[in-house]
Parts: structure tokens; C-alpha cells; sequence
């Protein structure tokens, strides 16, 4: 899998845009994360699992904890990517919003006449 | 009328559903025209970067076929073709939508995909203006997923980008 590929297979569930969320305000520790869901800690750790696969968490080792953290290098590579994607259309309609206009300008012209 | 109206409004309806608004500046008739006429259409439908439309074909009438071809200074072309559904002047056309990456394998008789996409438009006088609603239809909610996966297709992306919208207001 190409990694905007696994970015946007993460991004796809819930729970792991919900983990997301949190690490945003700042890293957690898999029990902290663990305790808004009503999930074991095995499904937890599978969501992590995913989600380290595609490079959006990174575990920081401390003593007996790992935390993890939020990584934001693939979210702004697939951000980028669609943003892209999306002046695309912004580009296609602003043509358009250009042509309405000549269009309807020319439509008064001949109403006047 | 605001700017902001005329910015691309993307969302997700239901299991397999994706949906775009857009605000236009002008009469509902014009803004169809626009979208269904082949000499209008070439005014402004260009292409991904560095593709041009090379072909545009609409026949529109309800089982009615249309092609757009766009293509590369090297050559190379890719394809959005399918077939209209549902035809009412000025106000609606559904029809499916297929990709075609690999035009030299083109068929244009081949029998349609079961699982191709449907997208209709919706144009609906506002105020002085037109509101297009423009909704794609997967064949399941598995095709949906599938598209936001893979990326695959204009559709997918917009997938992704009302998620990663409704992400990046919430981490904001």
C-alpha cells in the first residue's frame, strides 16, 4: 500500500480519526486513549496499530509508558493532494462563473436592441 | 450575493452518498446550458493539470451516451464516459460515470459496469441564481470506501476531502 493509500484507510474509521482528535491536543498513553471507548484494549491497540502503520502516531518510549503522539506529515501530504484536487474544480468553476457572465451580458445586449 | 456561496460545498448522505453544492451567478437555463452543451462545455470544463479536452461527445436524451476524452502533450489520454438516465430541461441530468485509464482499450460498446457510479445534477433557482446540487451515488457503501481508499476517480477524492474537512475543523 502506498502511503496516501494507508492515510486515507486510517482516516476511514471513527474511532481512529476519534484518536486522532485526541493525540491533537497532546500524546497519551494507550489506557488514556483506551477510556472514552467502550473497547478493549486489544481493539485499541489494533487502531494503533494502523494507524503507526501509516505514519500518523509515533510511540515515545518513557519508562514503563508509551505515549503516543500525533504525526502530521501524512495528513498534510494527502491534504495537499486533495486540496489540489479540489482548486481543480474551484479553477473549472470560476471559468464557468466567467462564461455566465459573458453569456448573460451578451443576452442583454440583444434585449436591448 | 456572497462570495463565500459560490465555494465548493462538499458532504456525505447516507451509506453511499456524496454530495456537492455550488453556487452560480446566473439564470438556471444558462447554468444547464453550461453543463449540457458541448460548445459551452469546452469553455471551461478543462482538465487535470497539463491535460486538455481533446474530445467531447453528449448525446442528451435519456439513454443517450457521452465520452470526454482529455489527454497529455505526450500523448496520453483518459476517458469519462457513461450514459444518461434521466433528462428534464433545465433542471436535472443523471447519468453513470466510468473511468477509463487506458483508452487504447476503450470499448464504447461494451455493456455497462453494474457497480458504475450515478451521479445526478440538480439545478434550483435561488434568489437571482442557480444552486447546483451534484450527488454521486456508489453502488454500495463498500464502492464508497473504496474510492476514499484507493483515491481512484474525481468522486473518491471528495470523499476524502469532507473528511479531512470535518478533521482539520476539528483539530483546528
Amino acid at each position: 500500500m502506498n502511503s496516501l493509500d494507508s492515510t486515507f484507510a486510517a482516516l476511514a474509521d471513527p474511532t481512529r480519526r476519534a484518536i486522532l482528535m485526541r493525540l491533537a491536543r497532546g500524546e497519551a498513553t494507550v489506557m488514556n486513549l483506551a477510556k472514552p471507548f467502550k473497547m478493549s484494549q486489544p481493539a485499541i491497540s489494533q487502531h494503533l496499530k494502523v494507524l503507526a502503520e501509516a505514519g500518523l502516531i509515533s510511540t515515545t518510549i518513557r519508562a514503563q509508558e508509551r505515549p503516543r503522539r500525533l504525526e502530521t506529515a501524512p495528513l498534510k501530504k494527502a491534504i495537499d493532494w486533495i486540496e489540489k484536487y479540489r482548486q481543480m474544480w474551484e479553477k473549472r468553476y470560476k471559468m464557468l462563473d466567467g462564461l455566465l457572465e459573458e453569456l448573460q451580458t451578451i443576452q442583454t445586449q440583444g434585449d436591448q436592441k | 450575493m456572497k462570495a463565500e456561496q459560490k465555494e465548493v460545498k462538499m458532504e456525505l448522505r447516507g451509506e453511499t452518498e456524496v454530495v456537492l453544492k455550488r453556487y452560480f451567478a446566473a439564470p438556471r437555463q444558462l447554468v444547464f446550458d453550461c453543463h449540457t452543451k458541448p460548445e459551452l462545455m469546452r469553455r471551461w470544463l478543462i482538465g487535470p493539470e497539463g491535460m486538455a479536452l481533446e474530445t467531447l461527445e453528449n448525446d442528451l436524451r435519456p439513454g443517450g451516451k457521452y465520452l470526454y476524452v482529455y489527454a497529455d502533450s505526450k500523448g496520453n489520454k483518459a476517458g469519462v464516459y457513461g450514459e444518461f438516465r434521466e433528462v428534464i430541461v433545465p433542471e436535472k441530468v443523471a447519468n453513470t460515470e466510468n473511468y477509463a485509464m487506458d483508452m487504447s482499450a476503450f470499448n464504447p460498446n461494451a455493456p455497462e459496469d453494474p457497480n458504475a457510479t450515478v451521479e445526478s445534477r440538480l439545478f434550483e433557482t435561488e434568489g437571482n441564481g442557480t444552486l447546483m446540487t451534484h450527488v454521486c451515488k456508489y453502488a454500495s457503501a463498500e464502492v464508497r470506501k473504496m474510492m476514499l481508499e484507493s483515491g481512484a476517480g474525481p468522486d473518491g477524492m471528495e470523499v476524502c476531502c469532507q473528511l479531512l474537512d470535518k478533521l482539520l475543523l476539528e483539530l483546528a
